[in-house]
């Protein structure tokens, strides 16, 4: 097994220094590997991709995070501006918030760009365009309002992927896409992380997104994982109970 | 586009053609008045409405059709301004408030809670009268109170936005607060807040015709339709044009700039 590219060790971490929202959390990512972490709302998942990710506003009191050997736990400012982005990326769960919505898409990347003084401004419309996406640079030319959920969350990932980053984060990407929808950005997912060995952290509430794409599976419960392993021994025999609930809730069509 | 949002867009047309009308009327008001709005003439005092002075004449023996259109310019140049910087400094207030919070949000989000608490007409009055007579004390008069209600549209849509991810990602990617808020809060927040400016026009005429009505505004000779009226109200039995045809104006321009900013409400509404 290669070295891992992302390291949690017993992370805990709250909003407001005094109840922790997510608690003992451990998990290793190697590079080109797929994890799934899957919760119901409210379980810690969205909390885990933020202490990752460093959004300002979260307080991490335990643990620690390591990424490619480097400590993220309290890494703040431009250190942590220039790993964003260019070595993490991140699709967050809303299509439609995750951009501006009444300016230009290619304005807005093209800002994203200057932000890590770069210029290659055709790599979104490539990456678009590889998603069996033509035309790519006329969509690019629309504002997030004038296309659809799923159009804006293709053109996150397309951004996410345009410093082509080692560690994508994925919160939800799917949950605010319809099925046909989220399946098909599943796809991307997929075909990125074997083109280019990205690896990726996926939170979901969504059991059958998770056993589509994941390697390993993290079942995530108040705030801890309680259960942890490769899809089949999840899904074929699961130890905890919650899981076990989980996998009989999934909703089956009954002949 | 349905049927119902058709007959929306239609009603915002009609309803920004007469405004348009108006304004346009308004501004050529010098080229159009038929005569001189602030000529006397003593042979022509209180004269009904003829070929030669369509809306007759007052007390002074001026031009009342020349008087309404040139106080058109009056009323609704002084509208427009003051409306337009109680906007700018409204929306200013209110996104700083709103963006950054803390200290300065309190007390100023406390000023306009007192400033909502008294009812504007009265303020109006009070500070017009501090302030003396003229127009330019009318309107300060009028915008100590104007400001809050743009502040505080604009300071409750940049709190419900300002956590959104995409104003997340600008902050991440190491962009400036003054930055954020002009280039990714106020575009989005601008809409709902010019629409108040919309509806707000109507209520700004009444309040400054009132308090000219009142000869807390515009001083004589100046031709406004507040101080027309407040002027020809003492002749009003012999020559009732001269308070009738500035009384009606003032009427239209309300109704018109009234419909105008609903009917945009409606229709936005049922964009959304």
């Amino acid at each position: 097994m290669s070295e891992a590219l992302l390291q949690i060790k017993q992370l805990n971490a709250s909003y407001d220094g005094d109840t922790d929202v997510i608690r003992d959390v451990c998990f290793e990512l190697t590079p080109g590997e797929i994890i799934c972490i899957v919760g119901e709302s409210g379980s810690g998942k969205s909390t885990l991709i933020k202490a990752i990710h460093g959004m300002s506003d979260l307080i991490i009191s335990k643990g620690q995070i390591l990424f490619d050997g480097r400590d993220l736990t309290h890494m703040k400012g431009n250190p942590r501006r220039e790993l964003l982005g260019t070595e993490i990326g991140l699709i967050p769960q809303d299509p439609a918030a995750s951009f501006n919505p009444i300016r230009r898409f290619d304005v807005q990347l093209k800002e994203a760009l200057a932000s890590h003084s770069r210029k290659d401004e055709g790599k979104a419309a490539e990456i678009l365009e590889k998603m069996g996406m033509p035309d790519s640079r006329a969509v690019l030319h629309n504002r997030p309002f004038e296309v659809s959920g799923g159009m804006n969350q293709r053109i996150a990932i397309a951004a996410a992927m345009m410093f082509a980053p080692r560690l994508l984060l994925c919160d939800e990407a799917t949950s605010a896409l319809d099925v046909t929808t989220a399946g098909s950005v599943v796809d991307e997912l997929l075909r990125i992380r074997k083109e280019q060995g990205t690896a990726i952290l996926m939170v979901t509430h969504h059991l059958g997104i998770a056993k589509r794409m994941a390697d390993q599976i993290g079942i995530m419960k108040n705030g801890k994982i309680v259960e942890y392993g490769n899809v089949r021994q999840i899904f074929e025999a699961p130890s905890h109970e919650y899981t076990r609930n989980l996998i009989r809730d999934v909703p089956r069509l009954k002949r | 586009m349905d049927k119902k949002k058709k007959q929306l867009k239609r009603k915002v047309m009609i309803a920004a053609a007469c405004a348009g009308v108006l304004v346009v009327l308004a501004l050529l008001s010098g080229v159009i008045a038929p005569n001189d709005p602030y000529a006397t003439n003593a042979a022509l005092i209180r004269k009904g409405p003829s070929a030669a002075y369509l809306f007759g004449t007052d007390n002074l023996g001026r031009c009342v059709l020349s008087r309404v259109l040139v106080g058109a310019r009056t009323t609704i140049a002084a509208t427009f301004i003051l409306v337009a910087i109680s906007f700018v400094i409204g929306i200013l207030v209110g996104m700083l408030c709103g963006f950054y919070g803390g200290i300065v949000d309190e007390v100023m989000m406390r000023i306009a809670d007192l400033m909502l608490a008294f009812p504007q007409m009265v303020v109006a009055i009070a500070v017009a009268g501090i302030l003396g007579g003229g127009l330019g004390g009318a309107m300060i008069a009028l915008g100590i109170t104007m400001w809050t209600s743009f502040a505080r549209l604009a300071r409750s849509h940049t709190l419900s936005i300002k956590n959104e991810p995409y104003i997340q990602a600008a902050r991440l990617l190491g962009k400036s607060g003054p930055r954020i808020l002009l280039i990714h809060i106020m575009p989005n927040i601008l809409e709902p807040v010019l629409i108040n400016a919309l509806t707000q026009i109507g209520t700004t005429m009444i309040g400054i015709s009132g308090l000219s009505f009142l000869g807390l505004g515009v001083v004589a000779p100046q031709a406004e339709w507040g101080s027309m009226i407040n002027e020809a109200r003492a002749y009003i039995q012999i020559a009732p044009w001269a308070v009738l045809f500035p009384a009606a104006a003032t009427v239209i321009t309300i109704i018109v700039f009234n419909y105008l900013g609903d009917a945009v409400m409606e229709y936005r509404k049922a964009d959304q």
